[in-house]
């Protein structure tokens, strides 16, 4: 048992009927750090995160949650916010929160101080007392959110927490992220956007086909990546840029404003790039190759046979 | 504890605060009382209600005889004269007549009717009030009258052999001799509706609450802090909560009613009331029986939502239940017409039929002492068993959406849920 970890699992398993969901997954997490747990769709993030939180069971494997098996007196020391999520429609918004509170371990008075705190904090104090179906989506969102904070957990699993958010409140969420990290929290969550991935995490796990196929720093497994000759090229150039539409040469262009990152083909020499640029009369303000970003480590391992 | 707790105050208020539950609560007493008033108010419309017909008499003696019973002396049937002619031929005109809406019917009085020839009777409404309370005593009286007169009798003689012979009831039981005028049977019969009538309306609650985390896609929230047998028992006992309290408000409408009416001279008089056969035993066990059906049933439609992804699937899915339910309803005039039988015996012994069937052998007074702890060993082992059954369905089903498990799936559950 190591209490440093907030989540440790070994050799973890799982199958439904004939699909294997998660086969032999390792993971240690240390408290007091953002993780991202990324992977293309159907990859088996969803089955870790139950796994996790045991509501469904491992065929085999170990699960410890900050420090030990998953008690009832852990449960309430984790928040969740689930991916299939709703709240119950008929429901006043501030009691809501202070049942999901309660089925936390909260008492009620404490839940319901908290809760109205948040509320005013994410713009929702006027609607404490109306129905959860008279909330927007995007309100909706925010009090899930709210439920999953509200007993102050050490360890924080959030699946896709952002989806479907306006900036505005992504924003708002990403600070609550933060500050709970600051307080002393685990957060895993789960995402399909590696930007944000990349301005959150300290960490990342990657699942694909039910294995994992990246875990470290971000540092860690940019280097790795690195290691493994992946390159970005960060190009700015002035004038004819039509060699970036050569399919052998460019299997992706992003544009970020002042600059674009290019990446190669595989087993392509950065400085073919440049000698494409040069023959195309183009004047080069800037050519640099650099580790790649984690979107394009992502993409490289999604479509990666084995 | 406290989140058990939690768990049931959310699914009570849930239900408590819902303007449904308010409407029913206040309008059921009123649908009862109407359901109970309406039938004798057309019942005594339809006796103040003068019936005109006619008597086809082949004898001649008869009809005088008969304007001189009760049923016409006090107008309750009004005579109309039949043409003449052929008996053949009146008929047919009468018949004309009855589909012409001018006459309700007519009776045939054949020749022998002395000597025990049938009489007939033709009309529109066929009533069983009718022909059993009105027609055939005005008859029998006549006949008699002139049979009487033929052998030489009085006519005072002849009015008492008219009479049938009353045959009085008495119940024997432990408590003593009372005498039965029929309310025992339809208290018992109405306690045994009133029991299937909770199972089935708090059963349906159950299965709504059950299907609610799907719908509402609260599952995996309530399941990250929740183990899944706490939020079932959680929703069974908040929504036996809701249960008892609409019952204790009816009760306390029905008291009020009954104090109300007791203090009408015309309720105070009613030997029905006073000899109601609902002692403090009887109660309890009603009480007892409703419990144990209760949990019963929702276990059973808290599995069937756990199945289900959405309500429209959930109320497909309930049939087989909800038919559990009704058999013994089929099966109450069996209980009632010889509650002592061996068949009502095994019946009402059966786990899933003993809260209705049981009620009314024990009004019956049909129950023997010891069969009282036998029947609540029984139920509360099912209940245990229905519970364990339904808690590895409902885990499992919990998670489920979509697709419907298939049988050979469910046994899976079950077995490794």
């Amino acid at each position: 048992m190591d209490n440093d970890l907030a989540i440790q699992l070994d050799n973890i398993c799982k199958t439904y009927g004939t699909k294997v969901a998660v086969e032999g997954l390792d993971m240690r997490l240390p408290r007091a750090t953002i993780c991202g747990l990324l992977g293309p769709n159907g990859a088996g993030k969803t089955t870790t995160i139950r796994i996790i939180l045991d509501i469904i069971g491992a065929d085999r494997g170990r699960v410890e949650v900050l420090g030990g098996p998953l008690t009832p007196e852990t449960r309430d020391r984790v928040g969740y916010l689930p991916e299939e999520r709703g709240l119950y429609t008929k429901m006043k918004v501030l009691e809501l929160l202070v049942f999901l509170g309660e089925l936390k371990g909260t008492a009620r008075r404490v839940a319901s101080g908290r809760a109205r705190d948040w509320l005013e904090r994410l713009e929702l104090a006027d609607w404490a007392d109306k129905k959860v179906d008279e909330l927007s989506r995007g309100m909706q969102q925010k009090v899930q959110f709210i439920s999953t904070v509200l007993h102050e957990p050490e360890l924080l699993i959030l699946d896709e927490p952002f989806a479907g958010l306006d900036p505005l409140n992504v924003d708002t969420l990403k600070e609550i992220v933060l500050e709970q990290k600051r307080r002393g929290a685990t957060v895993l969550f789960s995402t399909h956007n590696m930007d944000q991935a990349e301005r959150l995490c300290e960490r990342v796990v990657m699942i694909k086909d039910a294995r994992k196929v990246l875990d470290g720093t971000l540092a860690e497994v940019r280097r790795q990546a690195w290691l493994e000759g992946q390159r970005q090229v960060l190009l700015a150039i002035e004038g004819e840029d039509g060699f970036l539409e050569d399919r052998s040469l460019v299997r992706a262009v992003e544009d970020r404003g002042t600059h674009k990152a290019v990446s190669l083909q595989d087993g392509v020499e950065p400085q073919r790039l440049l000698e494409a640029a040069m023959r195309s009369g183009s004047v080069v303000h800037r050519f640099e190759v650099s580790e790649p970003s984690l979107h394009e480590i992502f993409v490289t391992r999604a479509r990666a046979r084995e | 504890m406290n989140k058990l707790l939690a768990v049931i105050r959310r699914e009570y208020l849930a239900r408590v605060r819902s303007k449904w539950f308010i409407i029913t609560t206040l309008l059921a007493p009123v649908f009862l009382v109407a359901a109970m008033t309406i039938p004798i108010l057309l019942a005594v419309r339809q006796a103040e209600r003068r019936v005109a017909i006619s008597v086809v008499d082949e004898t001649g003696e008869v009809t005088p005889e008969l304007l001189k019973t009760d049923a016409f002396k006090e107008g309750r049937l009004r005579f109309r004269p039949a043409p003449r002619g052929d008996t053949e031929d009146v008929q047919r005109a009468l018949r004309q007549q009855i589909l012409d809406e001018g006459l309700a019917g007519y009776l045939y009085i054949p020749a022998d009717v002395l000597e025990g020839g049938r009489v007939e009777y033709w009309g529109r409404d066929i009533g069983q009030t009718l022909v059993r309370a009105t027609l055939r005593p005005a008859v029998t009286s006549a006949v008699r009258q002139l049979q009487a007169r033929a052998l030489g009798l009085d006519p005072a003689t002849a009015a008492r052999l008219a009479q049938p012979v009353a045959v009085e009831a008495y119940r024997v039981t432990e408590e003593g001799v009372a005498r039965e005028e029929g309310q025992t049977v339809i208290t018992a019969h109405i306690l045994g509706l009133v029991i299937y009538m909770a199972v089935l309306l708090y059963g349906a609650m159950m299965l709504r609450a059950a299907v609610a985390e799907k719908t509402s896609k609260m599952v995996e929230i309530i399941l990250s802090s929740i183990r899944p047998w706490q939020l079932m028992l959680g929703k069974t006992l908040g929504v036996g909560a809701v249960g008892l309290t609409q019952i204790a408000v009816w009760l306390g409408i029905l008291g009020m009613f009954l104090v109300y009416a007791g203090s009408a001279q015309a309720f105070a008089d009613a030997e029905f009331l006073k000899n109601l056969p609902v002692g403090f035993d009887t109660l309890l066990l009603f009480m007892g029986l409703f419990l144990t059906g209760y949990f019963l049933y929702s276990g059973m439609y808290a599995s069937v939502g756990a199945i289900a992804s959405t309500e429209q699937e959930a109320s497909q899915l309930q049939i087989p239940v909800t038919l559990l339910v009704v058999v013994p309803l089929f099966v109450i005039p069996v209980v009632l017409e010889a509650p002592r039988s061996d068949a009502s015996l095994v019946l009402s012994w059966i786990p899933f039929f003993t809260p209705i069937l049981f009620i009314v052998r024990y009004v019956l007074g049909a129950v023997a002492i010891w069969e009282v702890p036998l029947v609540f060993t029984l139920q509360i082992v099912t209940i245990l068993f229905v519970a364990w059954v339904g808690g590895r369905i409902y885990r499992v089903g919990l998670l489920m959406t979509g697709k419907r498990p298939t049988l050979p799936e469910l046994v899976r559950w079950i077995r490794h849920g």
